[in-house]
């Protein structure tokens, strides 16, 4: 704690979350599982959609049966589990991350407008925003994917004019707090533009909760996409994603267990790893959240 | 509460309820081109049953005008044909909501029971090992997929112990005549201790899968509530009157705790609801969640409608139960 | 209203209460507060003892500490506490249990916080009723929780007796808290600040019922507050406690007329004087140590104004005259 004295709160702060070491394991996780998803191509020992029938059910290496060559061993089509495992690493990361990034902007602009600018157009954006709140998630997901058909891009958008609602909440709320606070007023007072004060001095200072809650909710997006692939209405095959490759193996789960569970499992350590690592990052960054 | 309060929270519901019904409505206008045609596929059909389909559905009126009738139709319960059953929209969905009302309460049950018992104690016995493994346990339950943990559990107890059914909601032989539809109702009805045996059976896996994240998140809102009232003034005078660790834990410290997590608890009823259909499809529990998907791949969009719109009342319902519950709990809200 | 009252039980000689070199710690992520760090008490039988100092001074620690309530992580490391006879820090929980609440009992600061907000006010009256076995059944102990709430001027106690501790004004909550607090007709009453959370009206009418029961229940009182005045007004003897030791002692109207610490002095001085408005209100300069390292010596001696090189060695408590004690190298006087 020698040269606590001359570090910055940031520094102090990244010092704390380093010091919490499930939150460091959980990170590691998120590292191994992304740098899989951008480095796939090179990694992955076979194709996604090399198939052959030959290698049916071909249990994981450590079985009976198991070669080195396919080490989790393969599908239901002869592909090869660990290859579809580290391609579908890209679609729940880059989903998690496309949703979140999107919802995440959508929701900051609509908040610092309704928190600050306040009425009609607060009114207009919150009603919108409690709507869209009555809805149950998956329902909402479920329902527009229903009617666009499956896909990427439209899993995405579904997943998106449901999620900039909790971003738009936090943002809207730390903005009508952060409106009082004298730095705000006296920029006020000197004539600041309305976006000036909305960028310039209220955003800077409500960066933290923001980054919280992305965090925090990337666990919940990417949950999501692996159960819409799950129910068929997420990326279609032969595209992997971890949800559609449990639902593929439960046909197989009397003769070759691992078919369904091995994906599963790698859905529980990604979005376990989000949890815990987003509660250290809480707990590091923004003390009034600490639980 | 005081009526007027309450008749504002119900008139407030209104703007709520219009714009999920516009949303709703709107939803099929998302399907890439015309949804007969989606909804015939291959199906070979003679120009007129196209246009009887048009008309059926309204299709061929102006967009506002339909939506006032989608909407009176739908007050009055009417959905039209399930074009995929041959039946109307209102009295498929009405078979199979039972099944998942019956699934959802049972999830319920099985979340409150663990939760509430777990997070008292791990409250009462803060940092030590019984606390760290329900935290760490909680974690766990909201970051398990249900659909992978419901087939980890039929692997276990139906496959390799065999001492729970794979799947289904009762079997064959135990079949018993449908009164209510509830199944445990119904075996009671009848008479068949034997059936519904089989039915909490059946009901068992999918009800923990259901009701695991649920308790996960009610378990942290009990342990923290419960931590919260632990420190309280009221607490420590109770100590000074000489009253029992149980009285002062079970009834002075409970009833406070039990405030934020009874309107956490019907929160979270209403967030079953998106669970079930997946849970229903892993374990083929027929209700309505798995009715949905069914109808999904079947192109049936009125009754996919009317099914999100009915999952969002009710959502919207519980949601104001919550409200409801907090006022009525909490003594100083109620005056 | 300061005659002795004979208590009916025990044996007049040997005081009700008795607490000999009582330290309890508080371990925190600083170090080791020592809130209660060495302390002498006696509470008499009928008496009325005032426990003056600021917050921080141990007052609320050490009768805590007399109730069994010291929670985690602080705890008593050494002393004793004999009441009447028994041996408080020695017993197992059922026992001190037992004792709380029957033989001696609390009030706290503030009824707001203190009474339960989800319960009735009958049921808090009614359950240390039925947890000390004082009624023998249910309407025996709704009818002595009225008659109780009758006992501390609550009006239409029978109706009342159903509401929550929201629906009453702040001077009847506190009524109710007294009322809880002897019902099982205990020996000592530990009254923790019982005016500070009430308007100055409320005060007097609150004071004026804890020692009309005082004399009809003929129960010993400690009256915690950091107000002199209140002292002066309603207590038979003060002591003045400053950093976890008590600094002064002695019967109230000697210590107030002619303070021999110079801390009382002190506090004295910081009152506003009705005879005198003009006078200056003097507070005392500086602040309580840190009870993490506090000094050795006399632990007022950074802030007196008499201070000198002796004050750095430890210092005892001095018998000055019959019945007075102080804790100051410059207090001469009488052998006990």
């Amino acid at each position: 704690m020698s040269a606590a004295a001359v570090t910055s709160p940031t520094a102090f702060a990244w010092r704390r979350a380093l010091r919490n070491r499930s939150a460091v394991g959980a990170a590691a996780v998120i590292v191994v599982v992304a740098l899989a998803a951008i480095f796939a191509p090179w990694i992955a020992p076979h194709a996604v959609d090399d198939t052959d029938l030959l290698r049916r059910l071909q249990p994981p290496a450590w079985m009976d049966g198991g070669e080195w060559a396919f080490p989790l061993g393969c599908d239901g089509l002869g592909r090869d589990i660990l290859s579809r495992l580290i391609f579908g690493a890209r679609v729940s990361i880059s989903i998690g991350l496309l949703v979140v990034a999107l919802a995440v902007g959508i929701g900051t602009i609509a908040g610092l407008t309704a928190g600050y600018l306040r009425g009609t157009a607060d009114t207009l954006l919150s009603r919108l925003a409690e709507i869209l709140l009555a809805f149950p998630y998956l329902i909402f997901a479920v329902g527009l994917m229903a009617m666009t058909g499956p896909g990427l891009h439209n899993l995405v958008l579904a997943l998106v004019y449901r999620e900039w609602v909790v971003s738009f909440r936090v943002v809207r709320g730390e903005t009508l707090a952060a409106r009082e606070i004298e730095y705000v007023e006296a920029a006020r007072a000197l004539g600041a533009s309305r976006l000036h004060i909305m960028t310039r001095e209220i955003l800077p200072n409500i960066l933290s909760p923001i980054l919280v809650v992305g965090t925090v909710r990337m666990a919940t997006v990417i949950m999501l996409e692996a159960s819409l692939s799950f129910l068929g209405l997420g990326v279609q095959s032969p595209t992997a994603s971890w949800g559609a490759m449990v639902a593929d193996g439960r046909d197989f789960l009397l003769d070759a267990w691992w078919v369904s569970t091995i994906p599963g499992l790698a859905i529980l350590a990604l979005v376990l790893s989000i949890n815990v690592a987003s509660q250290g990052f809480r707990d590091a960054f923004d003390p009034r959240m600490r639980t | 509460m005081p009526i007027a309060r309450f008749v504002e929270r119900i008139l407030h519901l209104i703007p709520v309820l219009a714009g999920v019904s516009v949303i709703v409505f709107l939803m099929i206008s998302l399907t890439p081109g015309d949804p007969v045609e989606i909804m015939l596929g291959d199906q070979r059909a003679t120009p007129e049953q196209v246009a009887s389909m048009r008309r059926d559905m309204g299709l061929d009126r102006p967009a506002v005008e339909r939506y006032f009738v989608f909407v009176t139709n739908a007050i009055r319960g009417d959905f039209g044909q399930s074009f995929f059953h041959r039946r109307p929209v209102s009295a498929v969905i009405s078979e199979r909501l039972p099944a998942t009302i019956e699934l959802t309460v049972a999830a319920m049950l099985i979340a409150i029971g663990l939760a509430i018992p777990l997070g008292v104690l791990a409250a009462v016995r803060r940092d030590t090992i019984l606390d760290r493994i329900a935290t760490v346990g909680s974690l766990f339950g909201v970051s398990l997929p249900g659909f992978w943990f419901g087939i980890l559990l039929i692997l276990f107890f139906a496959v390799q112990l065999q001492i729970l059914p794979v799947a289904g909601r009762l079997g064959y032989a135990m079949e018993v005549p449908a009164v209510t539809g509830f199944a445990l109702v119904d075996s009671l009805i009848a008479g068949r201790m034997d059936s519904f045996w089989e039915v909490l059976r059946h009901l068992a896996l999918p009800a923990f899968t259901l009701g695991l994240p649920s308790a996960a998140i009610l378990m942290r809102v009990t342990r923290s509530a419960m931590i919260e009232v632990l420190r309280a003034d009221y607490i420590t005078f109770a100590e000074a009157k000489g009253l029992s660790r149980a009285r002062i834990i079970g009834l002075h410290a409970l009833k406070n705790a039990l405030i934020p997590a009874v309107s956490v608890a019907a929160l979270e009823t209403g967030t079953l609801l998106g669970g079930n259909m997946v849970v229903e499809t892993v374990f083929g529990w027929p209700g309505l969640g798995r009715l949905v998907v069914e109808s999904i791949f079947a192109r049936n969009y009125p009754l996919v409608q009317a099914a999100v719109l009915l999952y969002a009342v009710t959502y919207v319902a519980l949601n104001f139960a919550a409200d409801l519950l907090y006022t009525v709990l909490n003594p100083r809200v109620r005056l | 209203m300061k005659e002795q009252v004979q208590n009916a039980s025990g044996d007049a000689g040997t005081p009700l209460l008795a607490i000999q070199g009582l330290r309890t710690w508080f371990e925190t992520d600083r170090g080791i507060v020592r809130a209660v760090d060495g302390i002498d008490l006696d509470v008499r039988r009928g008496e009325c003892l005032g426990v003056v100092g600021e917050s921080g001074s141990g007052k609320s620690a050490t009768f805590a500490s007399v109730m069994g309530l010291i929670r985690k992580p602080g705890r008593i490391v050494e002393g004793s506490i004999r009441f009447d006879g028994t041996e408080l820090t020695s017993l197992d929980d059922r026992a001190r249990r037992a004792m709380r609440g029957r033989d001696l009992a609390m009030t706290m600061q503030d009824a707001l916080t203190a009474l339960n907000p989800a319960l009735r006010v009958g049921t808090q009256i009614i359950e240390v009723l039925r947890a000390h076995d004082q009624a023998a059944s249910r309407s025996a102990a709704t009818a002595r929780a009225i008659e109780l709430m009758q006992l501390v001027g609550i009006p239409a106690a029978e109706s009342r007796i159903a509401d929550y501790p929201h629906q009453f004004s702040g001077g009847m909550r506190q009524r109710i808290m007294i009322a809880i607090a002897l019902a099982c007709r205990p020996r000592l009453l530990i009254a923790d600040e019982p005016t500070t959370a009430l308007d100055v009206t409320i005060q007097a009418q609150v004071l004026d019922l804890i020692a009309g029961l005082r004399a009809k229940l003929g129960m010993s009182v400690v009256l915690i507050t950091h107000n002199l005045g209140v002292v002066a007004a309603y207590c038979d003897r003060v002591a003045v406690l400053y950093a976890g030791q008590v600094v002064e002692l002695g019967p109230t109207a000697e210590v107030i007329a002619a303070p021999r610490h110079p801390y009382t002095e002190g506090l004295l001085r910081s009152l506003p004087k009705l005879e005198d408005l003009d006078h200056p209100i003097e507070p005392i300069v500086g602040q309580v140590p840190d009870l993490i390292s506090a000094p050795e010596g006399c632990r007022f001696a950074a802030r007196c104004p008499h201070r000198r090189d002796s004050c750095a060695a430890a210092v005892a408590m001095r018998h000055v005259s019959p019945g007075r004690q102080v804790r100051c190298v410059l207090a001469e006087g009488a052998a006990p």
